[in-house]
């Protein structure tokens, strides 16, 4: 079946589309929510939000742009609201700790997905959705500042924890294997 | 712009695309969560407009009904009583005479006298040159030859407005002459008759002006709203808040309730208005498991001057429970067409309902996500509600028990489309309802 015939039955609440829909999608969609959920089970049950939404609003789909595009939105939506509901915005890390000390990029290239999901779950929840929104998603400071309802020198500031917080995280997986 | 960044880059590239497996245990989940209940609330949801569509139809079909039976007449049966009774059938049957021979004269046979015998429906008939709709099939009881055709055709004039009754029309009655084989005793009787029904014109009412009279009422109602709220966003950037304002608000039973005032014509069309109180009811549940709460505490010395400020974080959860309410007041201004039975009567109307003013309190996220307090009377609250939002439709359907000529009992399913945003035009959201209820009351005749 096409996407445009899945779409189609989605709205007729045709289980079977909706079926389609969630094996076709969820899996890039699970990765989606791993990135900014603080473990798996709370990346599943943004999944679960996410596609009850999309099931719910698919009338909505006005065939403009892709449909995956049109889902991620919902789910990174999705993960957003999830976090402003928990406040993380106002956590503070003290960065003292994270010491000056600089990796090559290259470094983060040899390591696998996993690894780099890995490294990206044990950031702290406002730098990890700032980096997310930033780095992968392709938003720019005004926008994130706007979503998340913060300044835009935080989310800058965010932003640059996060990639030292990476580099620093690298440094002790490199003595950790060393 | 965006500056550039190795880092960022790699993980981009690296995790953009990548799927994981497939978590095919999570659909359980999720088609449970998707509920009957849920389902059809979305349906609704959905086929709003449809519904509004249906019931407007509906209200138009009335009116066209309306409009078709307009000329019948409302006022029958016409009561004849006494000698006037005898004379109108006696008048009708000589007339019946003529369209059976005009109708044998269509059918070829003329050469023959046809007399027809037909039962009269006094009560039916509306009009008099309707009179052979209404009879029952001519049954030919005698045959005469007579010399030639009876030419009566030419004697009766064509009504200038079908379907009106003249009560002074000057209708040609068949003379002698023309009718030479009936008996003369019968005819001496009938001509007679028909002299004496030409005289005073019996009691029958005006047709003329339909909409004249009517009926005056006076509805006490009340009814328990469900409404269902859309909210859209006005840009794409604040589409994440409109979700998490339909996840933390839910529709609760309303109400409404008022006067309406009728005027029912005696064709069967309603006008109608009056005052009405809605209340719309929604839920505001807000928890946040990691809630900062700064508590500032300022010691003075005996003067009143600042000794020392202390500063407490206090973190901790926040659950908290709003019950919202929206209050309107509306003029409705309806059309509709009722109709008549002994024990019941049966209407449908559609037209609109004119907001005089709304107030709203509660509590909702501000678009920071944060729980703020909206209020009409509070100037300092949050604001983002209308004063008031225009126009509805509205749309009924109902029937009326009648436990006396003068009280009924009514009960009337209804519809009503919000056409306006209940939020200020600077809102980021859009905020309209439609509501369905089940108006139940008493209607007085006065």
């Amino acid at each position: 079946m096409t996407v445009k015939e899945l779409i189609k039955g989605c709205v007729h609440e045709d289980r079977k589309c909706q079926k389609e829909i969630f094996r076709r999608y969820a899996g890039k969609m699970l990765t989606i929510c791993r990135r900014y959920a603080r473990h798996h089970m709370e990346a599943e049950d943004l999944l679960q939000d996410a596609f009850i939404k999309v099931f719910d609003n698919i009338e909505k789909f006005k065939y403009k742009g892709s449909f995956e595009g049109w889902i991620r939105r919902i789910v990174v939506n999705t993960a957003i609201r999830n976090y402003q509901k928990s406040s993380f915005q106002k956590e503070q890390i003290g960065m003292e700790d994270y010491v000056h000390q600089t990796i090559e990029p290259e470094v983060f290239s040899y390591l696998h997905e996993e690894e780099l999901l890995g490294l990206v779950a044990n950031l702290p929840t406002g730098y990890r959705v700032v980096f997310n929104l930033f780095a992968i998603e392709g938003y720019n400071h005004k926008e994130i500042s706007h979503m998340l309802g913060i300044g835009e020198s935080t989310s800058r500031s965010q932003l640059m924890k996060a990639r030292k917080m990476l580099q620093f995280q690298v440094l002790e997986l490199q003595k950790v294997t060393a | 712009m965006k500056q550039f960044n190795h880092t960022d880059k790699i993980f981009s590239d690296k995790l953009n695309n990548y799927s994981a497996e497939t978590p095919m245990h999570l659909w359980d989940a999720i088609d449970e969560k998707r509920t009957w209940q849920h389902k059809a609330a979305l349906l609704l949801k959905r086929k709003g407009g449809f519904a509004l569509g249906i019931l407007m139809l509906f209200a138009l079909s009335g009116w066209m009904l309306m409009q078709d039976t307009s000329q019948l007449v409302s006022s029958f049966p016409i009561h004849f009583s006494g000698e006037q009774s005898k004379i109108a059938k006696k008048v009708n049957l000589v007339e019946l005479e003529q369209d059976a021979t005009i109708h044998s004269e269509n059918t070829g046979v003329a050469a023959e006298f046809v007399s027809a015998k037909t039962t009269i429906t006094e009560t039916k008939t509306p009009a008099t040159n309707q009179i052979t709709q209404k009879a029952e099939p001519v049954q030919i009881i005698e045959q005469q030859p007579i010399e030639k055709p009876i030419e009566i055709k030419e004697a009766i004039p064509e009504p200038s407005e079908p379907n009106v009754i003249e009560t002074k029309t000057e209708r040609p009655i068949a003379t002698l002459d023309q009718l030479p084989n009936l008996s003369t005793s019968l005819l001496a009787e009938t001509t007679q008759l028909a002299i004496q029904a030409k005289g005073p014109d019996p009691d029958c009412p005006k047709f003329g002006k339909r909409l004249a009279g009517g009926d005056f009422y006076i509805d006490a109602l009340v009814s328990p709203e469900s409404y269902f709220r859309t909210l859209t966003s006005k840009s794409v950037e604040s589409f994440p808040y409109q979700q998490e304002r339909d996840a933390t608000e839910t529709m609760k039973i309303g109400a409404s309730g008022g006067l309406r005032l009728s005027w029912v014509s005696n064709t069967g069309l309603a006008l109608r208005t009056g005052i009405m109180y809605s209340q719309i009811a929604e839920k505001f549940t807000y928890k946040n498991g990691n809630e900062e709460h700064i508590d500032i505490t300022v010691t003075r010395d005996a003067n009143g001057n600042i000794i020392s400020a202390d500063t407490a974080i206090i973190f901790g959860a926040r659950h908290k429970v709003t019950h919202n309410r929206h209050h309107l007041v509306d003029i409705p201004i309806l059309i509709g067409y009722e109709v008549n039975t002994p024990k019941w009567v049966f209407t449908a109307n559609s037209g609109i309902y004119l907001n005089l003013s709304m107030k709203s309190k509660g509590d909702f996220l501000s678009p920071q996500f944060d729980p703020v307090t909206f209020s009409s009377d509070e100037t300092n609250s949050y604001s983002a509600f209308e004063n008031t939002v225009g126009l509805s439709l509205y749309g009924s359907v109902s029937a009326n028990y009648k436990l006396t000529d003068n009280i009924h009992i009514v009960i009337e399913p209804q519809f009503r489309y919000y056409l306006n945003s209940f939020t200020k035009s600077d809102y980021l959201l859009e905020q309209k309802y439609t509501s369905v209820g089940c108006l139940t009351g008493l209607r007085f005749k006065f």
